[in-house]
């Protein structure tokens, strides 16, 4: 059984809602999901990866057409997939709330933040999952000084997220150098299904 | 690659030299503030570790040219590996 969401001048996060209901209601088949700008785009695949589905992405005038394969085959070859990861995830999800760490001073506060990333990619296990919110983005857009240590977490295979509401707040939507962009719901089951959560 | 690993005694001194280092410009220098690796003991905690090739001595008359105090320098050969190696400097 197949299934198509046309999601086109919907808003975020529309799409992705309209798009996890029809995988939702399918219990084997495709879902097509149509949308016509590329955050809707990033976060339609997203929900697929975050969901094990095999996804597909074309484009035609400007419009994206995202095919996702709810297939229980696929599922038992990812589980192979994440066995063989060469660097072990903890369950930990960390969300970096400000571009700065602890209280007293910024300035420190920046120096701290630049040598916890740093750090992360020196000690393993290493987190799941890093998000990013309100200043905190400021560590995955140009300009930031810890960029080469996110990509190599990214490398790595750790989800690196920063908040679109947030890039969009200060501008910086352009700007954005490592990992994807996404919305809050994507946010709250990230947070809700890791086993150990950690606010910095 | 080689890596190059400048401690200091006081976190001033190794944010002023983060901050004049970066304000030098010298060219191609590759470096980033970090937490001072678990084997160096002697530190205050902030370290500045350059990649590749480094001409030490210039960042070091950085340093000097501003009156700010190191506590060493360290080297070693690849990423992550090998123990870190202190380098005697000549004093002036």
């Amino acid at each position: 059984m197949n299934k198509e969401v046309d999601a086109r001048g919907l808003n975020c996060p529309i799409p992705v809602i309209q798009t996890k209901k029809a995988l939702e209601s399918l219990k084997e088949g495709s879902v097509r999901a149509i949308v016509d700008n590329e955050t809707a785009k990033e976060n339609v695949s997203k929900l697929a990866k975050s969901m094990d589905y095999r996804y597909t992405v074309s484009e035609t005038r400007g419009d994206f057409y995202i095919d996702i394969f709810k297939e229980v085959k696929y599922r038992e070859m990812k589980i192979m997939d994440l066995e063989m990861d060469p660097v072990p995830k903890s369950d930990l999800v960390v969300m970096i709330s400000k571009d700065y760490m602890g209280e007293g001073s910024q300035e420190l506060g920046r120096i701290l933040m630049k040598g916890y990333l740093y750090t992360l990619t020196e000690v393993a296990p290493m987190p799941r999952a890093l998000i990013f919110i309100n200043s905190g983005v400021k560590l995955t857009c140009a300009g930031s000084e810890s960029l080469n240590n996110l990509r190599k977490m990214e490398e790595n295979g750790v989800e690196v997220i920063s908040c679109g509401t947030c890039l969009d707040y200060f501008n910086l939507k352009s700007l954005l150098m490592v990992g994807g962009i996404s919305n809050m719901y994507n946010i709250v089951e990230h947070l809700n299904k890791a086993g150990n959560t950690l606010q910095i | 690659m080689q890596q190059w690993l400048l401690v200091f005694d006081s976190t001033h001194h190794a944010m002023a030299a983060e901050s004049r280092i970066k304000g030098a410009q010298l060219e191609e220098l590759s470096f980033q503030t970090i937490p001072t690796p678990r084997q160096i003991t002697a530190s205050c905690g902030l370290s500045l570790l350059f990649q590749g090739a480094v001409d030490t001595d210039l960042v070091l008359q950085v340093l000097k040219a501003h009156d700010i105090e190191w506590a060493g320098l360290y080297q070693r050969q690849e990423e992550g590996k090998a123990p870190w190696v202190p380098v005697e400097l000549t004093q002036d």
